[in-house]
């Protein structure tokens, strides 16, 4: 890029103030983040730090380096001239040995997909054209944007910016949020929204700290502040081994979420483990925590119980 | 729902599954249709009749003097638990040593065929589609009358009296075969001990003794008259071409029921025994002449008998405006259901539209229907090569390539590339469209299409062959091959040397002809192979398919003749030829290694983008549609997770927008990746495991390793 390019695209945005948003992934096609055919937009940033999460390249709102084993052929692109022989490109992921821009350099001179940059900084209007790709099948489908994350309402401004602009286009919007948020932000972006999907992993709010980092009062005031606002409900709680896979535990949630006039669905989704490979190839290790796989017969037992006690309840 | 014919489906399904691996056993793997043939006796094998010293046959004689003996000598099929008779078992047009006659030289196209891959089509055969609303309408009296009228009227000279005197023969001969199964049938009759089983054989006999020379009359009659025809005709020259089944049978439907003498269970078990027969495309749904819907309760039944049998098929519903919704539905829902490759779904909107820029009216235009691999016809009405012609547009990048490299690296850029890429493709394509002229004017006495004659409109009345003026149109198609594997080598060119400068032409050549060797070698494939490929809707990658195919379907169509009614189509398809033209292509720009298979059909490589949208393929292929009237079909490979009964509506909204878009053809594998990990390493544990290769499904323990292999890839891969 040259010198005047540069600065353009810098004082561009600027001038016609346009919003900036931070995710790792858009995922078209998607079939399971709401009604008909989807695009997904995961944003970067959480504030809930489960200990079964599938995706912990979510959880800083910070750029970071993955190093996939698996794809190093070894060429050696990447070793910095200047750093003695004991340079590995694993190193990258590991906190405080370089800076997250010396990291970003020497990941790109990687060809093969081995270290790559995780996160990306997109413009409203950008995103807008990647989603639009798949108008015609939102429309024949009863599809549209999902937004999820991380926590999309770390970033409100660039959520509400989105859905507002798909609102106009006439796109069906989703947001997949925890809600453990600010009551005035869920209620603007509310405005724009027109399906939350909402975990409740615990009843028990000292537990769900537990499990979570945080509390869940705040998420529940807000779901009773979406009903009052009459907001589509999806709720749904993750069947963690170990931590909710009982039916006390799940009852309280099932009597909560029945009482809710917007609801539309409430699921039980079974914890499957996917293995530890983000976790280890952003240099997480340490954030690792091992639960057992819920075996089938257990997870229908449950579910047969919450559909006894919520009658929107839908079976997976 | 269970009915009394379950158990006798049952049988005729276990007893496929044993024809099969016994063919596995006696045949070796090959990388095709299952075609419903089964494996010869081994006692008392029949042998061709050679008439040239080369040991092949060739002409109307050869081909008569052959198709006769085999007729009269063919073994007899009857089982007492099928409703019909018959199976064929001798691959007659693959039994020669030699497909084309060594007089008729054609090594003036050879030079041409050989530099840009060529699979010239010349010698072969069929692919076009017969009318069997004629045969039904004839029956064999009706048609050996109208070779004898015709015979009488225009039979002025030697040549013209051996072309009737040889459809007479031949249609006596299938005669011969049916009237030895009938002694067959007595014999199972008189040896049969299950009371419902003699039944059934007396019930088979009466209708092959109604049929011998009668047209049929009842819903079974006309079943197993289509059944004799084509066993007939897959014996002659593979043929497999079928018809609007639906409308075609249901006139026989409805006349039994008013009757009173057939229910529809019994309709479903006879419909299952057909469709176990043979997987001929068959094609549902779909309008009329004037785009009213053509379903009707028959379409329904033959779903369910689908169903039932789940084996090989090849049932193709034609979505349109129109078309009854539930009936869309519920071929989905079978689709998700079985996850065995069927119905594949065929887009009305482009077709129609499509065929008429070639200047046809739109009546015409939606009689054109999906019934072959990826191919479309005018049963009865046209001669046109379908499938058999293709061009590996691969090779023609690589002339080109090695063109601009002989000029210098320091010339080289992809416009003077693509420049001389258009300069090879106009005569690549003028090379094959002379292949097809060459065929039409020595294929009738090389090998006359004596069987599609008889259900033709015009060879019978003209007293010519179709592939020689009998026909009422030659709309001849021309396939292009390896599409995705040039747009994305331009792509990757364009983006890494000349925009990015990651890489010089002169680096890049030194690895292609190392075929990526080493280290750095593989680097710079990786970063090559991740440029910004086709299937992305609006990459680098897209706007090269585009253009390339915009160029590719005007140079076919510019050598369409009007004097001469040769109207040639484009299309975009490489049948199981991947592998093969592949194999004659070094290391491309696009991270492809050499002799590796090149792009299938349409569809963009495996891995073309990172979330591996269909969405976004869907959308890639609707785009460079060649677009009169041919196909460019889209192959998709799902995953388990779009199997699940609440993702019918999604499928369906996916279909309907691509054919929206502008799409032709969809494929479709819904894969188990478990499972046919583990067919793949022991394919004898999944005998019945069907996979749609591209339009034909065969049965996956059939495909050799190496095919094996690439289906494997595709699937895991997208
Ligand atoms: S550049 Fe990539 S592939 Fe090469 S050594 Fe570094 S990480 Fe591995």
């Amino acid at each position: 890029m040259c010198y005047f390019s540069r600065i353009w695209s810098v004082l561009y945005p600027i001038f016609v103030n346009r919003i900036m948003g931070r995710i790792t992934q858009i995922q078209s096609m998607s079939l399971h983040d709401g009604p008909g055919i989807r695009t997904t937009v995961f944003t970067k940033g959480c504030n809930m730090r489960c200990a079964w999460c599938h995706n912990p390249e979510t959880w800083s709102s910070k750029l970071q380096i993955q190093f996939l084993k698996n794809k190093c052929i070894d060429c050696k692109a990447c070793y910095p001239s200047a750093t003695t022989s004991d340079f590995t490109p694993s190193l990258l992921v590991r906190p405080n040995q370089y800076s997250i821009s010396e990291s970003i350099t020497i990941a790109e001179s990687c060809y093969t997909g081995a270290l790559e940059v995780v996160g990306k900084d997109v413009y409203v209007d950008e995103l807008l054209k990647t989603i639009e790709k798949d108008r015609e099948f939102f429309d024949e489908s009863g599809g549209g944007i999902t937004i999820s994350g991380g926590e999309p309402l770390l970033q409100a401004e660039f959520v509400i910016e989105v859905f507002k602009k798909c609102k106009q286009k006439g796109i069906h919007t989703a947001i997949e949020s925890n809600l453990h948020s600010n009551s005035e932000i869920v209620k603007k972006v509310a405005e724009y929204t027109d399906l939350f999907m909402v975990d409740i992993k615990l009843w028990d709010s000292e537990k769900h700290k537990k499990w979570t980092g945080l509390g869940n009062e705040l998420v529940l005031e807000n779901i009773k502040l979406l009903n009052v606002l009459g907001k589509k409900l999806m709720i749904r709680t993750p069947v963690v081994p170990g931590v909710n896979d009982n039916v006390e535990e799940l009852s309280s949630i099932a009597k909560f979420v029945n009482e809710l006039d917007c609801l539309e669905t409430y699921e039980l989704l079974p914890y499957h483990s996917l293995g530890n490979g983000k976790y280890i190839a952003l240099g997480m290790e340490n954030e690792i925590t091992k639960f057992d796989q819920i075996s089938k017969s257990h997870f229908d037992y449950l579910q047969d119980e919450m559909a006894l006690l919520c009658k929107k309840f839908k079976k997976n | 729902m269970k009915t009394k014919y379950d158990d006798r489906i049952a049988v005729l399904r276990k007893k496929k599954q044993n024809q099969t691996e016994d063919k596995i056993q006696i045949e070796g793997l090959l990388d095709e249709d299952d075609y419903g043939r089964i494996a010869p006796p081994k006692e008392g094998a029949w042998e061709i009749i050679p008439n040239h010293e080369d040991g092949s046959f060739y002409g109307v004689q050869g081909w008569t003097d052959n198709f006769c003996d085999l007729m009269e000598k063919h073994p007899t099929y009857v089982d007492p638990n099928d409703a019909f008779a018959g199976r064929w078992m001798y691959f007659m047009s693959k039994m020669r040593p030699n497909l084309f006659k060594p007089e008729f030289s054609y090594d003036h196209l050879k030079p041409e065929i050989e530099k840009y891959n060529i699979i010239d089509g010349i010698g072969f055969d069929a692919h076009f589609a017969p009318d069997y609303e004629l045969g039904l309408k004839l029956g064999w009296g009706g048609i050996l009358e109208k070779i004898r009228k015709y015979r009488d009227v225009n039979a002025k000279d030697e040549e013209t009296k051996l072309f009737y005197d040889s459809h007479e023969r031949a249609v006596l001969s299938i005669q011969i075969w049916i009237k030895n199964t009938i002694k067959e049938i007595k014999r199972k009759i008189d040896s049969e001990i299950d009371a419902e089983l003699k039944t059934n054989l007396v019930e088979m006999l009466t209708v092959n003794e109604n049929i011998l020379n009668d047209a049929p009359q009842s819903f079974r009659e006309a079943c197993q008259w289509i059944i004799w025809y084509h066993l007939a005709s897959r014996t002659y020259n593979r043929d497999g071409a079928g018809g609007q089944l639906d409308t075609l049978l249901y006139p026989f439907y409805l006349k039994d029921k008013e009757a009173g003498i057939i229910d529809d269970e019994a309709v479903v078990y006879q419909l299952a025994c057909f469709l176990i027969n043979d997987p001929i495309y068959w094609q549902m749904g779909g309008p009329d002449g004037k785009g009213g819907d053509m379903t009707n309760h028959l379409s329904y039944l033959i779903l369910e008998a689908g169903d039932k049998v789940n084996t090989s098929l090849n049932l193709t519903i034609r979505v349109h405006d129109q078309l009854d919704q539930k009936f869309l539905k519920k071929s989905v829902e079978l689709l998700i259901k079985n996850k065995n490759a069927w119905p594949r779904y065929s887009g009305d909107k482009a077709l129609v539209e499509g065929f008429m820029r070639n200047g046809y009216n739109e009546e015409l235009a939606r009689k054109r229907i999906a019934v072959g691999c990826n191919w479309m016809s005018l049963p009865g009405l046209e001669y046109t090569m379908n499938d058999l012609v293709k061009i590996n547009t691969g090779r023609v990048f690589q002339v080109a390539y090695n063109e601009v490299i002989d000029g210098g690296f320091k010339e080289a850029s992809t416009d003077k590339l693509y420049a001389i890429f258009q300069k090879h493709l106009v005569i690549g394509v003028k090379a094959t469209a002379d292949c097809i002229r060459f065929q039409l004017e020595q294929q009738r006495y090389n090998e006359p299409e004596l069987l599609l004659n008889l259900l033709s409109y015009g060879p019978l009345e003209k007293g010519l062959d179709a592939s020689a003026g009998g026909a009422a149109y030659y709309n001849l198609a021309i396939d292009g091959a390896g599409l995705a594997t040039i747009a994305d080598s331009f792509a990757a060119l364009q983006q890494r040397i000349e925009e990015e400068g990651k890489i010089t032409w002169e680096e890049l050549d030194y690895h292609l002809k190392g075929n990526w060797e080493g280290t750095d070698g593989e680097r710079i494939r990786q970063l090559m192979n991740r440029s910004d490929r086709y299937g992305q809707v609006d990459s680098r990658g897209d706007i090269w398919a585009k253009k390339i195919s915009e160029e590719f379907s005007q140079l076919v169509k510019n050598e369409s003749d009007e004097e001469k009614g040769h109207c040639f189509i484009p299309g975009w398809f490489s049948w199981a030829n991947t592998v093969g033209l592949g194999k004659a292509l070094e290391a491309t720009p696009n991270g492809r290694f050499a002799k590796a298979p090149i792009s299938h059909g349409a569809n963009p490589h495996p891995g073309f983008s990172k979330d591996g949208a269909a969405t976004s393929m869907a959308k890639s292929i609707a785009q460079i549609q060649p677009g009169y009237g041919n196909t460019a079909p889209m192959q998709l490979e799902l995953d388990l997770s779009m199997a699940k009964g609440d993702q019918v509506d999604n499928f369906i909204a996916l279909i309907k927008t691509h054919f929206k878009l502008g799409g032709t053809l969809i494929n479709v594998n819904i894969v188990d990746q478990k499972k046919i990990l583990e067919a793949h390493r022991d394919p004898s544990k999944y005998p019945d495991l069907v996979v749609r290769i591209t339009g034909f499904t065969a049965y996956f323990a059939m495909l050799t390793p190496e095919f094996r292999q690439l289906v494997v890839d595709r699937i895991l891969e997208n």
